[in-house]
């Protein structure tokens, strides 16, 4: 009991962070007290499915929470613009994930500490660009102020490129990223359809952005 | 959000990430991708931290001054200029 409630008490410290953390990264249209709220609520349930065998529970529930937030904050978002914005951050902190400590791996160089700089920008870059593209029908459908006319067009044009690079991908990579940013299903159900784990789907995302970018610079 | 723009080598990895995007995507998405990039690198651990290890060593002042006996801080030709070399902020040699 002694253990939960510990839990408890380091979990609203998370949810804090957590909340200041995608505030930041979400901009002027959510408040970080809404978000704080959403991560609260969520914490129980969290607490409820945390298995310490696994990873500390600080960091379980900053992955937790933060996609229950986002979770949340999709399911009311429908605005185009702000939609749009939102499915990239998701798209850029989904990606995040699976990067590696840069202290583990490479041969600890000045030059491959920048070449992986590179590849990581170059993927959230690619990854924010996805997820500007692929906004949800429903969220597209409700028109904001804060799309500029101009906002819409070169959208379309990035939307077009990201269609065509699709092409390419592996089968499984395109369905993820097809069913999940177009689609709009939840990652793990379309993991777990691929019969795949969630953590190899998040390495098979990793790869699609990492494919999809390259595209992108390719050809722009 | 995070600010690079006082950071002209960070700037630089940013602006280097979206290039290819600069005409394919209106001039607002192209200033809000690149605060999305600053902040992925100031609010990540992971990203942080790489920045920090990629960030060449430069040579500059160490900001160090010497004073004498009562504490006074004494003119930078007498203490001299401190070099050292840094790497992402630490001191390195």
């Amino acid at each position: 009991m002694l253990a939960e409630v510990d839990r408890i008490s380091e979990g609203m410290k998370v949810v804090d962070a957590v909340a200041y953390r995608l505030a930041r990264r979400l901009g002027p249209h959510v408040e970080v007290d809404e978000l704080r709220g959403i991560g609260r609520l969520a914490l129980l349930g969290v607490n409820q499915t945390y298995d310490p065998a696994r990873s500390t529970f600080a960091a379980y529930a900053a992955r937790k929470l933060k996609w229950a937030i986002f979770d949340e904050v999709r399911r009311t978002t429908h605005a185009r613009s702000a939609a749009a914005r939102l499915n990239a951050v998701m798209a850029s902190e989904r990606h995040l994930e699976q990067v590696a400590d840069p202290d583990e791996g490479g041969d600890g160089s000045a030059e491959g500490f920048q070449s992986r700089l590179t590849g990581l920008l170059e993927d959230q870059a690619a990854a924010l660009a996805l997820g500007l593209a692929t906004s949800r029908g429903d969220a597209m459908s409700v028109h904001d102020d804060s799309t500029s006319p101009e906002e819409v067009t070169s959208r379309a044009q990035v939307a077009a490129s990201v269609r065509g690079a699709l092409s390419d991908l592996p089968e499984r990579e395109r369905a993820l990223v097809e069913r999940h940013y177009y689609g709009g299903e939840a990652f793990d159900v379309i993991a777990e359809d691929l019969g795949i784990s969630k953590s190899w789907a998040s390495r098979l995302h990793e790869r699609a952005i990492a494919t999809l970018g390259k595209a992108l610079r390719d050809h722009a | 959000m995070t600010d690079s723009s006082d950071d002209p080598w960070l700037t630089a990895q940013i602006d280097a990430a979206v290039a290819p995007y600069r005409d394919r995507l209106s001039e607002g998405e192209i200033a809000w991708m690149r605060e999305q990039l600053a902040e992925v690198l100031a609010g990540d651990a992971k990203a942080a931290k790489l920045a920090r290890r990629a960030r060449p060593i430069s040579v500059d002042s160490s900001g160090e001054v010497r004073r004498d006996p009562t504490g006074k801080v004494l003119p930078a030709e007498a203490s001299g200029n401190v070099v050292s070399l840094r790497r992402g902020g630490k001191k390195v040699g």
